[in-house]
């Protein structure tokens, strides 16, 4: 009887960390989901933006942009990264932009796992006919 | 009680536990990747619209009349390009663009959901001023 005691609670030691660890991964899962969610919307953003500047300014706008969005939705990024250019789309203009994420690990740390990057991207055509 | 009844049934909570775990990440995971796709689609839907909206005729004499057909045109070959399935509804004034995307499923096809559609909508009116 001693020796099923002793099992039984070898079995909850060695799953309880195992359980834990699951939820954790769970809500890192949940973080990187929002945070994902927000780069796409900081991005297309971002780009509509961009598109409806000048070209010289377009960089900084989508940067100045996609920044302030991740900061006023708290996405929880550690780093970010924004990139936006012209593209040809068709035979009109557009502003591409890219915006990279390295996920904060922070809710995770006791697991030592390195933060996730999400990166999306977003496209915007420039308006030919838009009063400047 | 039973000792090994008693062990039995630890086990088998367990089992659930993980388990309800398991279900609860693919929930997570790709429930996630559902609105992930949601935001991309509604980002391609509005891009293509205003896409096609910049196809006006008549500019320089002042008529200025909506090109249907060609607008059509380039908003479906901006889709392919995209490798994206699309469908276009254009009127005279109005734009609207439905943009389905394929999400394979990760975590939810252990328990046989494989593949979700989404699909958005999203509308370019044109304006003139």
């Amino acid at each position: 009887m001693k020796t099923e005691r002793a099992s039984l609670a070898a079995e909850v030691v060695l799953l309880v960390p195992c359980l834990f660890a699951i939820v954790l991964l769970v809500v890192y899962a949940g973080a990187v989901t929002r945070t994902s969610f927000q780069v796409q919307h900081a991005a297309t953003s971002a780009a509509r933006a961009a598109s409806m500047v000048s070209l010289k300014e377009s960089q900084n706008e989508a940067l100045r942009v996609a920044i302030q969005l991740l900061k006023e939705h708290d996405a929880g990024c550690v780093r970010a990264r924004v990139d936006a250019k012209r593209i040809r789309l068709q035979e009109s203009s557009a502003v591409k932009v890219s915006v990279s994420c390295v996920v904060s690990a922070r809710d995770i740390s006791l697991l030592y796992v390195g933060g996730v990057t999400v990166t999306k991207s977003a496209t915007s055509v420039i308006d030919r006919y838009r009063r400047q | 009680m039973n000792p090994c009844a008693e062990r039995a049934s630890i086990s088998g909570m367990v089992v659930c536990l993980v388990l309800a775990l398991m279900v609860t990440a693919g929930l997570t995971f790709d429930g996630g990747r559902v609105v992930d796709a949601y935001a991309e689609a509604s980002s391609v839907a509005a891009s293509t619209a205003r896409l096609g909206g910049q196809e006006l005729l008549g500019l320089r004499d002042g008529d200025v009349r909506f090109d249907v057909d060609r607008a059509t045109d380039v908003m479906s070959r901006y889709l392919r390009a995209r490798n994206t399935h699309g469908q276009l509804r254009v009127s005279d004034r109005r734009i609207s663009v439905t943009v389905a995307l394929p999400v394979n499923m990760q975590w939810l096809a252990m328990i046989g959901v494989r593949t979700r559609i989404v699909s958005v909508t999203r509308t370019a009116y044109l304006a003139q001023g």
